[in-house]
């Protein structure tokens, strides 16, 4: 259904960002057409490229976008947004072909406005460059995915990301002001920036989630925070999820917000556990596992994935994940908790001292600063790794959920059964709010060949997705929807997708922008 | 003497079309519809200070036709079945105590009114969440969670008149903004029937990033997206403990800094206050206290210790930009008159001539100076006196509220005067890069100036409403939808009312 992209065409895009800027060579093509989604990873792995652009175009200002934009409307050629390709649903797959359309040099800091405190900058940049470039000029935005390295501002906002600091910082759509944003017609449209206002809808959160069906995000003016003067760290263990749970909530609803708060189920607090350097004089965490275990422990050690999948893979897949979850469940009965503290020293110490009330309320053996120290500086480790645990026949993948504390106990049982019946599941809570939280489950499973892996693959997620909207959660915490999870857009929301629809009639009646992705058809 | 003239009113009987469709539609229920001319007159307008200046001079409303009494969503459901059927103008109702006249009916419309759609439906006390229906009184809401142990934290100066719907859809702001934040920042989720009759509940989930945030959309949509039907928010643990400080600041610029420093040390107090010159003086006479320049009012709420420090804090800063304390005392009276203002608006404005009215604008602290310097100009002309207050502070700027007297030379050309005084002033606001409303609403008011301000953002916001109500039926002439920045439109309300005389 998509146009082919002719030697006309791709004359006028040179003409537009310029000859350079515009590529047909292959290794472009194969860089762009895909992002970190693992189903990709497998298909790769096996040599399969199924959704390949015919032209990488890099426009270098918010104008060459929309230039760009309005030409591919007017000719009909799909344009799929690109960015530092690091999201994990698939939502920058040039699914029908055409154009990728890649904003990576849109990379500056535009202005920083240390009396208001506002950033402006645009979508291309870097997310740990503007961080540090923030922390020069004495701010922090508070924003850390662990993906910082290899994501960019544009990419957090239309997939509503979230930072490891949220409980403090908010997820981005709480950082941003305003945005600029180029649109199919071949306009450049910015919001006025003002800190709050009564005047009609906030149309800022029809874009914030967009994933580039409705227009391109071009720049945006977010809140930072001066560089914090202090810093306070708390570890504990609990004797079971529920109480480390109680004690986030009570910490929240008591008005303290941490800057970090993350509690490990059992089997995540062995693996963290049994991958962290013991410290001098440290009080030890990990109790011995029972003898039935040191085999399943030995194999687990080092890297966190990489050994369980040979594991499941050379025993031959099918029977093992019920097994192995029940091996996994001999794994001592205890939740490691972290805590992070950030602000003055005063601000800092009182509320440590608060925070460590409620824990020891709800039986937490304190086990000092020693693990919250460890984690701050290993929290970007994964997302660079991730890509090594696809030997063969397995995968790896992580899913975010999130509801209310009333219903939490439920999602975290449904989505974790749902998991279960095809992978070895953990899960961490990483993001805690006054009314709820999201809890992050990391799974592994395998298939004898790859297309039963990719038939599992495709199963666990489509179960776990089901489980978590009849949970009453949200299936989706901060990775956004991509192609992935399009499916369940109808399921979470309804006839409020009438919104989505009657925007994307408006904005993009052509229907070139980022198609197949969100649910829209 | 109002209700003396609108005794005297004559209404035309409603559309034959519509009365039928009513009787049959409602014929089960018919206790929930009314036509009765008393009631027209009284549900024709909201608190839009030149509504009441019309009233003043005997001019009847224009509408509505009929009353939908709405206590179950089923009724509005029907309503808007109804409205879409006859093809008739739908205006959703509650405590009509809006001042830029997003609830004015306009002729031969159909209005329901929310207010009997006021159950608390649940409190969830686990997660700290509320849901409760659209046309619950604000301060039923809030004495009702009070008694659960919790606080809303939303305090508007109109919460013995305004309900819960009515503060979503104009996007409220309370006096413990500073704290709580503002209504849109409370809602989790949305309960609404939308212009073709579907109802939608968005997720109640604490956060998500499965797409856009749609109930981010009918919040501030004043009626003309959908009506809200309910809503679950965030509720919070009755505060603890309360400290109340006050300070008088040598200048304005002095005392916004220091504000500004309190919100960017990232301290929260639940109030901030700032009265200028002119107002500081009002408060002074009312509290019999000699204070010269800023006065500004604080108070801390919440667990014990985080609250002491907070105070202490705060203290400091203010200390370190030049105030001096001046006690509890104006700070406990502000609290004990907080809501003494929403109720009176009507009662001062029995003079020929004379204009009172506020205007709540706001800007980043970049742009506060110079929206302070441009309002404050522009509505000095033309006008006796001229108060400003900062009653909302965030860490990127804050609100300016304006309140203002004028005579007009005679009661003809009061109209006249108060349409030029309103342009003038935001024009200016928007001049100085500020938005034309913090937390009124923009109703037929502000339309053009909406307008002005969103700019294409305005085009995508008709075109959505074009596509979800493709005949304009949703509370038509709010939000300056239909109008055009470039060659201003006469506004509805302008209108030369038409005699109605039977």
């Amino acid at each position: 259904m998509s146009v082919q992209v002719t030697s006309a065409h791709l004359k006028t895009l040179r003409a537009i960002v310029g000859d350079s800027h515009a590529t047909t060579a292959e290794a472009d093509l194969l860089a762009n057409a895909r992002d970190n989604w693992p189903q990709t990873i497998i298909q790769v792995r096996a040599g399969q490229v199924e959704h390949l652009p015919a032209v990488v175009v890099r426009p270098g200002s918010a104008e060459e976008v929309a230039k760009v934009l309005a030409y591919a409307s007017h000719r009909k050629i799909p344009v799929t947004p690109y960015a530092a390709g690091s999201g994990v649903c698939g939502g920058a797959i040039p699914l029908q072909g055409g154009i990728s359309l890649d904003v990576k040099r849109l990379n500056r800091i535009l202005e920083i406005d240390k009396v208001s405190q506002i950033v402006r900058a645009e979508s291309g940049i870097n997310g740990e460059k503007l961080e540090r470039e923030l922390n020069r000029a004495g701010f922090t935005l508070g924003h850390f995915p662990s993906s910082i390295y290899t994501s960019t501002l544009g990419g957090w906002i239309v997939t509503r990301s979230a930072g490891q600091m949220s409980s403090k910082y908010g997820k981005i759509e709480d950082m941003v002001e305003s945005l600029e944003i180029a649109l199919a017609d071949g306009r450049v449209v910015r919001q006025r920036t003002v800190p709050a206002r009564a005047a009609g809808p906030d149309w800022r959160a029809l874009f914030m989630g967009s994933e580039g069906t409705l227009g391109v995000v071009t720049s945006a003016a977010l809140k930072i925070h001066r560089f914090p003067e202090g810093r306070a760290f708390a570890s504990y263990l609990f004797g079971d999820l529920h109480a480390g749970l109680e004690t986030f909530r009570e910490i929240l609803q008591s008005g303290l917000r941490p800057a970090v708060m993350r509690l490990y189920d059992e089997l995540d607090t062995f693996l963290a556990g049994s991958s962290r350097r013991k410290k001098e004089g440290e009080e030890e965490t990990r109790q011995n596992p029972p003898d039935l275990f040191e085999p399943l422990y030995e194999l687990l050690r080092g890297s966190v994935f990489a050994r369980p999948l040979q594991f499941l893979v050379g025993a031959g897949a099918s029977l093992l994940p019920g097994m192995l979850n029940r091996v996994a469940g001999l794994v001592p009965k205890q939740c490691k908790c972290v805590l992070v503290f950030e602000g003055s020293p005063d601000r800092c110490a009182l509320e440590k001292d608060l925070a460590h009330e409620i824990a020891l309320r709800h039986g937490a053996r304190d086990t000092g600063e020693g693990p919250a120290h460890h984690w701050l500086e290993r929290r970007y480790a994964v997302s660079y790794r991730q890509q090594v645990v696809f030997d063969n026949f397995a995968f790896a993948d992580t899913m975010e959920v999130a509801a209310t504390w009333e219903k939490l106990p439920r999602l975290y049982l449904s989505v974790r059964e749902a998991l279960s019946r095809h992978c070895l599941v953990m899960a961490h809570f990483s993001h805690a709010y006054p009314d709820g939280c999201s809890i992050y489950f990391t799974f592994v499973g395998a298939g004898i060949n790859r297309e039963a892996a990719q038939s599992i693959y495709r199963r666990t997620w489509d179960e776990a997705l089901a489980a978590a909207v009849q949970a009453g959660g949200t299936f989706a915490h901060h990775h956004g929807v991509g192609v992935h999870k399009g499916a369940f857009m109808e399921k979470e929301h309804g006839a409020a997708m009438e919104f989505l629809r009657a925007a994307k009639g408006v904005l993009d009646p052509s229907g070139v922008l980022n198609p197949g992705k969100l649910g829209l058809s | 003497m109002p209700s003396a003239v609108a005794a005297k009113w004559k209404f035309a009987a409603p559309p034959k079309a519509l009365a039928a469709a009513l009787a049959e539609k409602f014929s089960d229920r018919p206790e929930r519809v009314s036509t009765k001319p008393v009631d027209r007159a009284i549900y024709g307008r909201d608190l839009w200070p030149r509504e009441l200046l019309r009233l003043r001079q005997g001019i009847p409303p224009e509408g509505p036709a009929a009353i939908v009494l709405a206590r179950e969503a089923r009724d509005v459901s029907d309503a808007v079945s109804l409205a879409r059927e006859l093809s008739i103008p739908l205006v959703p109702y509650s405590g009509g105590s809006g001042v830029c006249g997003g609830a004015f009916s306009v002729a031969d419309s159909l209005l329901v009114d929310l207010k009997g759609l006021n159950q608390i439906r649940r409190i969830d006390a686990k997660s700290g969440l509320v849901e409760a229906e659209g046309g619950v009184n604000g301060e039923k809401l809030e004495r009702e969670l009070n008694h659960a142990g919790f606080t809303l934290g939303h305090f508007p100066s109109s919460i013995y008149c305004s309900t819960l719907g009515g503060w979503l859809a104009a996007r409220s702001a309370g006096q413990l903004s500073t704290k709580y934040g503002k209504i849109e920042d409370m809602v989790v989720s949305l309960e609404a029937v939308l212009p073709d009759g579907s109802l939608i509940r968005t997720p109640e989930v604490p956060r998500s990033s499965a797409g856009p945030d749609f109930k981010q959309l009918l919040v501030g949509s004043e009626g003309t997206l959908g009506v809200i039907i309910a809503a679950t928010l965030r509720i919070h643990r009755y505060p603890e403990h309360r400290e109340f400080f006050s300070f008088a600041f040598p200048t304005w610029d002095a005392a916004c800094g220091a504000v500004r420093e309190v919100l960017q040390q990232d301290l929260k107090p639940a109030v901030v206050r700032l009265y200028d010159e002119a107002d500081t003086q009002i408060n002074a006479a009312h509290l019999k206290l000699p204070i010269k320049g800023i006065l500004g009012v604080f108070v801390s709420e919440g667990e014990k210790r985080l609250t002491e420090f907070e105070a202490r804090a705060v203290g400091k800063v203010c200390e370190a930009a030049g105030g001096s304390p001046l006690g509890e005392a104006p700070a406990r009276r502000w609290w004990d008159h907080r809501y003494d203002v929403s109720y009176n608006l009507s009662k001062v404005l029995p003079n020929a001539g004379m204009i009172l009215d506020t205007m709540e604008v706001a800007a980043t602290w970049k742009n506060l100076p110079a929206l302070y310097a441009g309002v404050r100009a522009a509505l000095s002309k033309g006008s006796m006196m001229v108060l400003c207050h900062l009653s909302h502070a965030y860490l990127t700027g804050a609100s300016l509220y304006f309140s203002v007297v004028a005579r007009a030379k005679d009661e003809a050309s009061v109209l006249g005067h108060y349409d030029g005084l309103w342009k003038g002033a935001l024009d200016a606001a928007l001049e100085a890069g500020g938005t034309v409303s913090h937390h009124h609403g923009v109703g037929r008011l502000k339309g053009l100036w909406m307008v002005r301000e969103h700019e294409a953002f305005q085009e995508l916001f008709a075109g959505v409403k074009e596509r979800l109500d493709p005949k304009g039926l949703f509370n038509p002439g709010n939000l300056g939808l239909g109008m055009k920045p470039s060659k201003p439109v006469k506004r509805a309300a302008a209108k030369k009312p038409k005699k109605r005389k039977a």
